[in-house]
């Protein structure tokens, strides 16, 4: 069996098959070819295959393709790339937030969407919302630096 | 095996479905607990029926004072209503389950049919006496949360019933409630010992009283027997007394949980009882 879903991934309507049982992270890796969006833990614990779902951050490894039909779909390729490195992207450089990278675009995802609602973020605020992100080679402060600085250059 | 999905816009159509395809037929809600089980071919539906698109189950309203939960509601929703925020334990609770991209998809209503021994939002709903209301093609039935668990991650909700609603009844005046997980990290991180408790004072009497176990037994349970000792004493009092009695309803099989049952239990009445002494009159 297969299901035709329409959805819109950074901007670009993407009409296709999927299987009933196929995950949005596996659609979005394997069928549409973005590798940005991570697949870690696949138990929705990890966080490194975070988009954002009509702008809030949401699990793509728990989450089947077919649920997103008429959805809007974000992932780090839609924020920025390095022709057009985006403010949040530029922030976690400076302050050298990123050591393997892989928690990278969940990260920054994430950022995005609370910086989206609240563009002065307490710390506080800043670990809660990132509190399902996990990043193993521990650089959680420069990460909390990152998303100040990002939030400094956004105002 | 042929998996068909389904996204219903009504009520009315969800049910048809569950009808038609009985334990064939998967019910998909924010999806945080079930999809894993439908990847990992745990289940095997022949219909995946997604509830999320159905409006009339994306509602939080007021009836007759009573705060009801669509059954489709997510966790995030919940925090942002002001209709519930007076039900002080029950954010909480809520604020607690997973980290926000969890709460963004995940639903009480999903917490209750999952069932599972140490979920969150069940063990609140206990403590707040909530009513789950059940459809199916045939009509409706209501029943009280501590009636629906049959074990863990096992319920009385039979194949071609869904949850509709999920019913909290008013808080009656001078009544104050309260949740606490103990956990080893603070933030998504499954619960080792959760109390939900709804106080109601007198001035410094306890005149009422729910405490809500979870994560101990096969499913939420309540105290009933400190429950007792405490009503019609001095909040104070009571606390100290039942401070030495472990609930005979608790069956941890851990030993640690026997230890820190009752403190867990003492820090959620006193976290009540402080908006009490804070809140004077004030509902919530
Ligand atoms: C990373 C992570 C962290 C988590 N942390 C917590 C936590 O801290 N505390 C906690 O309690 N839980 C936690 N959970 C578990 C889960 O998020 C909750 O149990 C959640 O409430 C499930 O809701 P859902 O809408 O996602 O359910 P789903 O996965 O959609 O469904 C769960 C079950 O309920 C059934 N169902 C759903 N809705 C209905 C309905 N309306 N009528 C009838 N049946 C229905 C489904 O068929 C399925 O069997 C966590 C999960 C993950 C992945």
């Amino acid at each position: 069996m297969a299901k035709n879903i329409s959805f819109y991934l950074n901007g670009e309507k993407i009409e296709i098959q999927v299987d009933e049982k196929d995950l949005l992270v596996d659609v979005i890796r394997n069928r549409i070819g973005l590798k940005g969006t991570k697949k870690g833990c696949t138990n929705g614990d990890c966080g490194v295959c975070t988009v954002l779902l009509d702008g809030e951050p949401i699990r793509s490894c728990i989450t089947l393709a077919c649920m997103i039909d008429g959805k809007e779909i974000m992932t780090i390729e839609g924020l920025g790339n390095a022709e057009n490195v985006h403010p949040i992207q530029q922030a976690f450089v400076e302050e050298g937030a990123i050591q393997c990278g892989f928690c990278t675009p969940g990260m920054i995802l994430t950022t995005k969407a609370l910086l989206d609602k609240k563009a002065k973020p307490t710390t506080g605020e800043i670990k809660r919302a990132l509190s399902g992100n996990f990043c193993r080679c521990a650089g959680y402060s420069k990460i909390l630096k990152a998303v100040k600085t990002a939030s400094r250059n956004l105002a | 095996m042929k998996t068909e999905f389904f996204k219903p816009a009504t009520l009315s159509e969800a049910l048809a479905l569950l009808d038609k395809y009985q334990e064939k037929a998967v019910i998909v809600n924010g999806g945080t607990d079930i999809v894993i089980k439908i990847t990992q071919r745990e289940v095997n539906p022949e219909a995946i029926i997604y509830i999320q698109g159905i409006a009339e189950l994306k509602e939080i309203k007021e009836v007759n004072g009573d705060l009801v939960l669509g059954g489709a509601v997510t966790y995030t929703e919940v925090e942002n209503s002001s209709l519930c925020k007076k039900y002080d334990g029950l954010i909480q609770a809520v604020s607690e389950i997973g980290s926000p991209p969890i709460r963004n998809m995940a639903t009480p209503a999903g917490n209750i049919a999952n069932a599972a021994p140490a979920a969150d939002c069940n063990v609140m709903l206990l403590a707040l006496k909530a009513e789950v209301v059940l459809a199916s093609s045939g009509g409706e039935r209501s029943a009280n949360i501590q009636d629906i668990f049959a074990g863990p991650f096992k319920t009385v909700i039979k194949p071609n019933e869904l949850i509709k609603e999920i019913r909290i009844p008013q808080l009656t005046a001078n009544t104050h409630t309260s949740f606490i997980k103990m956990t080893r990290r603070k933030a998504q991180d499954i619960a080792r010992v959760s109390v939900g408790v709804s106080l109601t004072t007198e001035g410094s009497v306890c005149r009422d009283i729910k405490i809500a176990l979870g994560a101990i037994n096969k499913f939420p349970v309540r105290a009933y027997t400190l429950e007792e000792a405490m009503i019609g004493k001095e909040v104070e009092r009571g606390v100290a007394e039942i401070k030495e009695i472990f609930p005979p309803e608790a069956t941890p099989r851990k030993s640690y949980k026997r230890l820190v049952t009752n403190v867990i239990i003492e820090r959620a009445i006193r976290k009540a009882y402080r908006k009490a002494a804070a809140g004077g009159e004030h509902v919530g």
